[in-house]
């Protein structure tokens, strides 16, 4: 950690997650006015004394907005890329140290889903399932997964062909109990880092699909669709469409540099 | 981010424009006087007597002719034909003589019969079947002169003929053409198709043959469909097209204020309204409906939402039916207590839990969320769902909603603004609502030929429907349409272009 702590770009980028972990955490507290609620008078106000950021279209306070607008982000994120690693990582070791008709089973079905770019397949999640919350979750949950998959096969491959497997093998351990108790501590590092940089990228794509509409549905804010909103106004209003498209891209960019620092400190081959 | 989107977007929209310049012909000698124009959405059929969709309103009058013309206020005219009333239930039409359609077919008596034949035959399955009315038959008397009979009086038979039903097209070219009419329309009107690539470009030539001499005066005009109003207003500013329709409310402001543009509003004739799901709870109690209008304020969307363009609704008649529009007419107030005392005797304790659908267009949506706002401080706990423009009449018909937008683009006669909407079986009736008052009311309003004396039914009409307000009223908005500063034009209240009276400077 303290290794890991001496590089100023991990720091700062740790310091922006950190920055906005605290907004989503105590929104209530942080923001200034209620998100959700309208004060028409406020109506496209431009950044003051009332609305540091601005009002946006229906004279929502555009930074109260943005505060909680860090709570979907980083839900949709977390959750998203959670869901993904457990389910990719168990599908892809599996597949790796069973080979054979399980492997093949499992890595041509990841296929199918490598075979779409990520976007296209989640907007068409969610265009099937309907717009919301959860399933913009799935949607992008299901884009990762093979993500993962590939990395804890590749990872299993190696693992598996290693002296100690062999020796717990031949000692008369179970399956299961090599895999998750041997393989999966010696494959972890480069999938956390993978997470890491899914983060940012799941962070955009739920941003994506609130700008299109199939994300989180109003008046709940989240930066995608705030953006949304802000195309309109781009001539009369332009603060409502700077500040979410900076808090997006601080965030990422946070994400991203925290990964990075993450990647040269776990993954070996980096 | 933002800007760079949208950067992207106006390279990608100015490509084919690019594309289609390259092309153009007269580039050594004479330049063909272009005119492109940004509209919204692609017709979905150049035939007239299929088409069903609001934005095919752009299109339809610069390749096809109707029988009468329609004046910027909305008077009637003669077109291709003049017409003089015999009787409530007979109408004789004369055809201007020596006129042809693109292909060079004759335009007589015959012609028009069978276009109406073909309007009026169940198996063409045309929209233009209601349109035209409890029409007895057509019949030849002449060359040039025909006379239309109807089984009882209909007032509005004029008014319908300016629009889709009164425009002819070469029945010689839907006999050759036959499914490719739809793509290929042979019609009368000033411009003849050139091409048609869908979701790209719809090309129109100038017809020398047109019945008005020396119009029109462009010899070309292109469609450019362009969904984003962003993109549309970037490429008139740019210069890449010359008019664009489907202005956004909050861009007059900005655009009177520059020079080379130059935007122009006026009442239109639809109205922007959500029809309550009457056939299920919550909304099929009155009084839980009118609780829920009396919660909405029209005045706040009317200034957030639409800039204070355009006018707060609450009937279907716009003011710009100015003979049967009634300026005092305002049942419904706001008034956030009556909504609660409406809930209590309705005998709604905890907060009603009721959905509001919209597709996800950024205006409908605004609205959405300020009757959200607005309705969950009377007693309502509302959600909000998106659904994609093209599930929009699915989700009406199946009556898939508690409250659904379902605004109506108009009509220059009031009878098209209500018919569909408040008889029992009107195709739009999406509210469900069964008022034999109100079908009465209409009915009759049809057979009257005396303004004043359809004006008093038509009021009538408004009073019942407020009274049990299947549908929540909410604005009459303004056409609003923008072109460049060279080009002179007129615009009409339902946002019909007529290009033939265009002048490029």
């Amino acid at each position: 950690m303290s290794r890991l702590l001496r590089d100023p770009r991990t720091v700062f980028g740790l310091a922006i997650v950190a920055v906005v972990a605290i907004a989503a955490l105590f929104a209530p507290w942080l923001a200034p006015f209620d998100p959700s609620n309208p004060d028409f008078s406020a109506a496209l106000a431009p950044p003051g004394a009332t609305n540091l950021l601005g009002g946006d279209e229906l004279g929502r306070d555009v930074l109260s907005r943005i505060v909680y607008g860090a709570r979907a982000s980083l839900l949709v994120g977390f959750l998203s890329v959670a869901g993904a690693l457990v389910l990719g990582t168990a599908l892809g070791l599996s597949a790796g140290y069973f080979g054979g008709a399980v492997d093949a089973l499992v890595m041509r079905a990841m296929d199918v889903l490598f075979a779409f770019p990520g976007i296209l397949l989640a907007l068409g999640i969610t265009a099937a399932l309907g717009p919301s919350l959860t399933n913009a979750i799935l949607a992008i949950a299901v884009v990762n997964l093979p993500v993962f998959a590939r990395l804890a096969r590749s990872q299993a491959l190696v693992i598996r062909a290693l002296d100690f497997v062999e020796a717990k093998r031949a000692l008369g351990f179970g399956s299961l109990d090599i895999l998750v108790r041997t393989v999966l501590p010696n494959a972890i590092a480069p999938i956390v880092v993978q997470a890491s940089l899914l983060f940012a990228s799941a962070i955009i794509t739920e941003s994506y699909l609130s700008f299109l509409g199939l994300g989180v549905q109003p008046p709940t804010p989240t930066w995608g669709n705030m953006l949304r909103n802000a195309i309109g106004f781009l001539d009369t209003a332009s603060w409502m469409a700077w500040f979410p498209g900076i808090a997006i891209f601080v965030t990422v960019l946070g994400f991203n540099l925290l990964g990075d620092g993450l990647r040269d400190r776990l993954d070996p081959r980096a | 981010m933002t800007t760079t989107r949208r950067r992207l977007a106006r390279i990608a929209a100015a490509a084919p424009a690019l594309a289609a310049l390259a092309r153009l012909p007269g580039a050594s000698a004479q330049t063909p006087r272009t005119l492109a124009v940004g509209i919204v959405s692609d017709p979905v059929t150049l035939d007239p007597a299929l088409m069903a969709s609001f934005f095919e309103i752009l299109v339809q009058y610069n390749v096809h002719e109707p029988l009468l013309h329609l004046t910027p206020d909305l008077k009637v005219e003669p077109g291709l034909a003049s017409v003089e009333i015999a009787d409530p239930v007979t109408y004789r039409f004369t055809l201007k003589p020596n006129l042809k359609f693109h292909d060079g077919t004759a335009i007589d008596a015959a012609a028009a019969k069978a276009n109406f034949d073909r309007m009026l035959d169940a198996a063409t399955g045309s929209p233009r079947r209601g349109e035209l009315g409890p029409v007895d038959a057509v019949e030849v008397t002449g060359p040039l002169a025909f006379t239309v009979k109807f089984k009882a009086p209909f007032a509005p038979f004029l008014q319908v003929l300016t629009n889709r039903a009164g425009m002819m097209v070469s029945p010689t070219a839907l006999r050759s053409l036959g499914a490719d009419f739809a793509t290929r329309a042979v019609g009368a009107g000033p411009f003849k198709v050139a091409s048609w690539t869908k979701n790209s470009e719809l090309v129109l030539e100038r017809f020398d043959g047109y019945w008005r001499s020396g119009l029109p005066s462009v010899d070309r005009v292109v469609f450019r469909p362009i969904a984003d109003e962003t993109v549309r207003l970037a490429n008139l500013r740019s210069g890449t097209l010359q008019l664009i329709d489907g202005v956004p409310p909050q861009s007059v402001a900005q655009l009177g204020r520059e020079a080379n543009v130059s935007v122009r509003q006026q009442p239109g004739l639809g109205f922007n309204a959500f029809s309550f799901n009457t056939t299920r709870a919550p909304f099929n109690d009155a009084r839980v409906r009118r609780a829920f209008v009396a919660a909405f304020d029209p005045d706040v969307v009317q200034r957030v939402v639409y800039f204070n363009t355009g006018a707060p609704a609450y009937g279907p008649i716009p003011p710009s039916i100015g003979w049967a529009h009634d300026r005092n007419f305002k049942p419904s107030k706001f008034d956030r207590e009556a909504a609660r005392r409406l809930l209590a005797e309705a005998g709604q304790s905890a907060a009603v839990p009721v959905t509001i659908t919209v597709t996800n267009s950024p205006l409908q949506v605004r609205i959405a969320e300020i009757l959200q706002s607005q309705a969950n401080q009377a007693g309502f706990k509302v959600e909000i769902r998106q659904i994609d423009a093209t599930s929009l009449i699915t989700v009406l018909r199946n009556r898939d909603f508690d409250l659904c937008m379902s605004p109506w683009s108009g009509r220059s006669d009031p009878d098209g603004n209500m018919f569909n909407y408040f008889t029992k079986n009107g195709p739009n009736n999406f509210a469900g609502w069964q008022s034999d008052t109100v079908t009465d009311l209409l009915t009759k309003a049809r057979s009257v030929v005396d303004l004043a004396a359809r004006a008093k039914l038509y009021r009538a009409a408004e009073e019942a429907i407020a009274a049990e307000m299947p549908m929540l009223f909410v604005h009459f908005d303004a056409t609003i349409q923008a072109s460049s500063s060279r080009l002179d034009w007129t615009q009409y209240a339902d946002g019909a272009l007529r290009l033939q009276f265009a002048k490029l400077g």
